[in-house]
């Protein structure tokens, strides 16, 4: 018995006691999933919020300094005080900007974002719709912010977010390749699209003691996933799109208010979510010994990794564009040839 | 696994709702924000200087074979995709075929490679 069916009968329980007639079926799924979009809106959004105060203390910290630790207790309202900063900031519109453009690129960016967000599996039951063809739908959705990158590079009508709003492009569909051979690769030892399929797969252990995550066979995917995924999200040292120094910013420097906190909160958020999706594929998702529940094993995971990218983050200096581009053409892509094959010889081998 | 009405229109609704959520926050504070705007505000951002020239400026060339090797390259990913899917079913014959495919378009790849096609700056 699902959770719809469930909500269902208990609704039409609460309908019976009062008299009322029993509803059908489909309101009850159309008012769940309208509550679980809101839902999963806020929460993709929220995390990003948290996440600039998280950094902002981490990095302070690795700096020896203290960081924003006076809003609320140890500073985490921070995000609040900004969120509300923003939200009364005045919105400008640029004279020269194309207006339909500067205006759409925010949805273009956020929504394909949010939609990447459905097929993640945060346990075995949680998960916000099991798509059939979970990997290429997450695949096809986080291709479209390129176009809402342009979009905003062309509509802000300024020299520096052109020229942002190129190298974000150039940088997104450049690691595009890389990424989805290594998922190819996944979906070949998995045998499905589907993630939670691709979660199911790395349950048990090898000698009883090993987990059987796809990280360790498949140590050059899961560091092709990562890398693409890191150079698609856009942070320092992948940033090329909007490096402050540089372009003041790059495609964003025109945006103000609201406008501009969906592009920032969409960039830390989607540090969240390559985490959570190299979760998914390399490391085991929501699997782990039973003495914690299956959604605690996902964000302990996802956090570790969300750690390590900040960390990679303090640490590294931005690469030049052209050498951080032939990364991608030069290396990672014969090597996520070479990753799909070692992944053929372990399926023919019945490895897997 | 679901239906296919089941799986996807939560996907549809979701899509919808976060387009509704985004108009609404950027235009319910309205009503909280100043608007005074001028000329001078409006310009396009450079630091403070008045902007020179077109801001649209001339594009490198390269732009353009990247986009075209991205194409060729990334057509070759999503093949990939079903094959990988169905490995086990389609076998020897799958994985031959498959072969000559990647090994065509590596091929491709190294030619371009050669030519200076996948350079940023020439």
């Amino acid at each position: 018995m699902t959770f719809i069916d469930q909500l269902h009968s208990f609704l039409g329980d609460v309908a019976a006691q009062f008299g009322l007639p029993e509803m059908p079926l489909i309101v009850t799924k159309l008012v769940w999933w309208l509550v679980a979009s809101v839902l999963l809106f806020t929460v993709a959004l929220t995390i990003g919020g948290l996440f600039t105060w998280v950094f902002r203390r981490l990095f302070a910290f690795f700096g020896l300094r203290k960081g924003p630790n006076r809003v609320g207790p140890e500073g985490m309202l921070q995000f609040l005080a900004d969120g509300i900063k923003l939200l009364t900031k005045e919105d400008l519109l640029p004279s020269k900007a194309d207006k339909w453009t500067y205006r759409l690129a925010p949805y273009v960016v956020v929504v394909p974002f949010v939609l990447a967000w459905a097929p993640l599996p945060w346990s075995d039951v949680i998960i916000f719709s099991n798509l059939a063809y979970g990997v290429v739908f997450i695949l096809a959705v986080s291709a479209l912010p390129p176009l809402g990158e342009l979009m905003a590079a062309w509509g802000s009508n300024n020299k520096y977010s052109m020229y942002g709003g190129i190298r974000a492009a150039a940088l997104d569909f450049s690691y595009e390749i890389p990424l989805v051979i290594s998922a190819a690769s996944i979906v070949l030892l998995v045998g499905g699209l589907d993630t939670q399929g691709a979660v199911m797969a790395q349950q048990g252990y090898w000698f009883g003691f090993i987990p059987k995550w796809f990280v360790f066979p498949q140590i050059i995917g899961a560091f092709i996933f990562f890398v693409s995924l890191l150079a698609k999200t856009g942070i320092i040292p992948t940033d090329l799109g909007e490096s402050e120094s540089e372009l003041i910013s790059g495609l964003t420097t025109e945006y103000s208010g609201m406008r501009f906190g969906f592009f920032f909160v969409a960039m830390f958020s989607g540090i969240f979510f390559l985490s959570a999706l190299t979760v998914t594929f390399f490391f085991g998702g929501w699997t782990g010994p039973g003495f914690l529940p299956p959604l605690v094993w996902f964000l302990l995971k996802t956090f570790g990794l969300v750690f390590l990218v900040f960390w990679i983050w303090v640490t590294l200096p931005r690469f030049r564009v052209d050498q951080f581009l032939n990364y991608a053409w030069k290396t990672l892509f014969p090597l996520s040839i070479l990753n799909l094959v070692i992944a053929v010889a372990l399926k023919v081998w019945g490895v897997y | 696994m679901a239906s296919l009405f089941d799986a996807y229109m939560p996907v549809v609704i979701l899509g919808v709702v976060s387009t509704l959520l985004i108009f609404v926050t950027i235009f319910a504070p309205k009503v909280l924000q100043p608007w005074k705007p001028n000329r001078i505000k409006a310009l396009p951002y450079e630091c403070g200087e008045v902007p020179i020239g077109s801001n649209r400026g001339p594009m490198n060339v390269q732009y353009y074979l990247y986009i075209i090797n991205f194409l060729i390259l990334d057509v070759e990913a999503m093949f990939l995709l079903p094959w990988a899917m169905r490995f086990t079913e389609l076998g020897t014959h799958g994985l031959v075929v498959i072969g000559i495919f990647v090994a065509t378009l590596l091929f491709a790849w190294f030619y371009a490679l050669k030519n200076g096609e996948l350079e940023w700056v020439k």
